[in-house]
């Protein structure tokens, strides 16, 4: 079953009331959300109507494990990570980057996305992943691809 | 200082793009090794085993050696065991002590200790892992789960990586993983079978009928997962098997093995097809070829009698052993607990590290370890000899060969 934080999963703990005081509707904010463009107090209702108390709490706890991933919404728990390298020889990014991953090698290269160290995966440069603004591909072969689940692409 | 490209001997895929950094003789960070191959390399300083032991006192390694020349001359039925944590030459040596002494010998058993004589009678090849990775489209792990145990064989060989045949990896590549339980490695797997305990002769069976448009023996849902299974192997050009000791792990394990390689001859004549082992420890490949070329058999030999003999802990339970020489090897560990307690003080080791078996050994025998200090060649997994590239020296511990040398010319 999917971990993916969903568009619609946000939009039905809003008010729904396409006020828009956050500047679009509801189910644009949604969106923004999910994105990291905006934050739960862009919208007012949601924050200041006691009658929505039971959705914002709902709202935070849904969109936590957001905060704490990159803008690219992948997360790597290093601690999960067993070092197989499926994720450096997968990554076509990484693959661009240091095409010796491409023959299944890790990469050495200091411009990589990524390399194993110490048995880990160790994050180079997070930013050049595709998932990244502005392309925002929705890749998640990483994730697919990682045996321990040390990957996740949370939305 | 930076040290490239070494070959790590956490586990039988003997990968030799690994980077290590040391500070002296301890490996402080590692590049490239998966979390095995480090466990190894950065923990080796950890569980060193760093002078030879008599009885538990400190001696230098030349009274060591001399006093296990005396217990295994003085012993009638010695058993020599091990070898698949040894380079290649050690191996042939402890072959030759056990001859000489007309011992028993024996190692842990392995998938490559049942598959190479049948491989040969069968006429089922095996490829190198290079052609794997450059040219097989449809890949079987039967038996082995290699997100435990060979971490890098799905990202270095046979699924990820971009061949000159199969160019887009992964994408250009079926992998089905075939296995009791639903085991990590199937994540990977576009074919995932679970099935019941001891039932893979039956399923190779069924994947043959199935292949020739016949009615498995097989009911449930198996034989739908089996039937889509069969639907892709049917268009496959090239397919490699991976065998691991889970095949092994019930009482019809030759039959097991023996099931698979006639679909694998079967697949033959539609294909390419090859059968590879997944060896469970570094050289256990090494050490299975070696007996096959020394004996003509794989089974536990008794050199006396000049005939297979039974497994160590038989002969162990049963007190037909009166001592045991270790190579490099955890007997102790790995036979069961009530044979192992009919071997207290009969025995003695060569080891890398501490262990069970050193530390109840008469006489133990620090060695240099194997890719770190020591050299040679080791087998991977393919049966692929590959040159190991010693990178720290030590001084202070003799080599594996060198004390198996000398055990027998004292001997």
């Amino acid at each position: 079953m999917s971990t993916r934080v969903s568009t619609l999963q946000v939009y039905k703990f809003l008010p729904g009331t396409n006020c828009k005081k956050c500047g679009t509707t509801c189910m644009g904010f949604a969106v923004k959300l999910i994105r990291g463009e905006a934050k739960i107090e862009d919208c007012p209702p949601l924050v200041s109507d006691p009658k929505y108390s039971d959705k914002l709490a709902k709202l935070r706890e849904l969109l936590a494990p957001l905060l704490s991933a990159a803008e690219t919404l992948v997360q790597v728990d290093p601690e999960k990570c067993i070092g197989c390298g499926n994720c450096i020889v997968a990554c076509p990014e990484n693959v661009i980057l240091d095409p010796s991953s491409a023959r299944g090698h890790n990469s050495k290269s200091p411009d990589a996305l990524w390399t194993i160290e110490n048995g880990k995966i160790k994050v180079l440069h997070i930013e050049k992943c595709r998932r990244y603004p502005p392309s925002r591909m929705n890749c998640n072969v990483c994730e697919i691809v990682c045996f321990s689940g040390a990957i996740k692409v949370v939305a | 200082m930076m040290v490239e490209s070494v070959v790590c001997t956490g586990c039988s895929l003997l990968c030799d793009d690994v980077d290590v950094e040391l500070e002296g003789p301890s490996i402080v960070k590692t590049r490239g090794t998966c979390s095995h191959g480090d466990a190894r390399l950065r923990g080796l300083q950890r569980s060193r085993l760093k002078e030879a032991l008599v009885n538990g006192n400190r001696v230098d390694v030349d009274r060591a050696i001399e006093e296990l020349a005396e217990m295994l001359k003085s012993a009638k039925r010695p058993l020599i065991y091990g070898g698949e944590c040894s380079n290649n030459a050690t191996i042939e040596l402890a072959l030759r002590v056990a001859e000489k002494l007309g011992a028993y010998y024996d190692a842990p058993w392995s998938i490559c200790r049942a598959l190479i004589p049948l491989q040969g009678e069968l006429r089922v090849g095996s490829s190198r892992l290079e052609e794997v990775l450059d040219e097989a489209d449809f890949v079987i792990y039967w038996g082995v789960s290699v997100a435990d145990t060979h971490l890098r064989h799905a990202s270095r060989y046979a699924v990820m990586p971009r061949g000159s045949v199969v160019k887009m990896g992964r994408e250009s590549r079926i992998v089905a993983s075939i296995d009791v339980r639903e085991s990590m490695s199937m994540k990977i797997a576009q074919h995932k079978a679970v099935i019941d305990l001891c039932s893979d002769v039956e399923v190779a069976r069924a994947i043959a009928d199935l292949m020739e448009g016949r009615a498995p023996p097989l009911r449930g849902e198996v034989v739908r997962q089996l039937a889509l299974l069969v639907s892709d192997l049917k268009r496959a050009s090239f397919v490699a098997m991976f065998v691991g000791s889970g095949a092994l792990r019930c009482d019809r394990g030759e039959g097991v093995v023996r099931a698979i390689l006639k679909l694998a001859e079967k697949l033959s004549a539609r294909c390419k097809c090859s059968v590879h082992p997944m060896a469970e420890n570094v050289n256990s490949y090494g050490q299975a070829k070696a007996m096959w070329r020394a004996l003509k058999t794989c089974s536990p030999y008794d050199f006396k009698e000049k005939r297979p003999a039974e497994p160590a802990q038989v002969l162990a339970s049963r007190g037909a052993v009166d001592f045991v020489l270790a190579v490099n090897s955890d007997v102790l560990a790995q036979i069961p607990l009530e044979a192992s307690r009919k071997l207290k003080g009969k025995v003695g080791c060569t080891t890398e590290l501490k262990s069970v078996t050193q530390a109840h050994s008469r006489v133990a025998i620090p060695v240099k370890v194997l890719g770190v200090e020591a050299g040679g060649t080791a087998t991977r997994t393919d049966g692929v000899d590959v040159e190991l590239k010693p990178f720290v020296v030590n001084r202070e511990v003799p080599s594996e060969e060198e004390v198996l040398s000398r055990l027998l010319a004292l001997i």
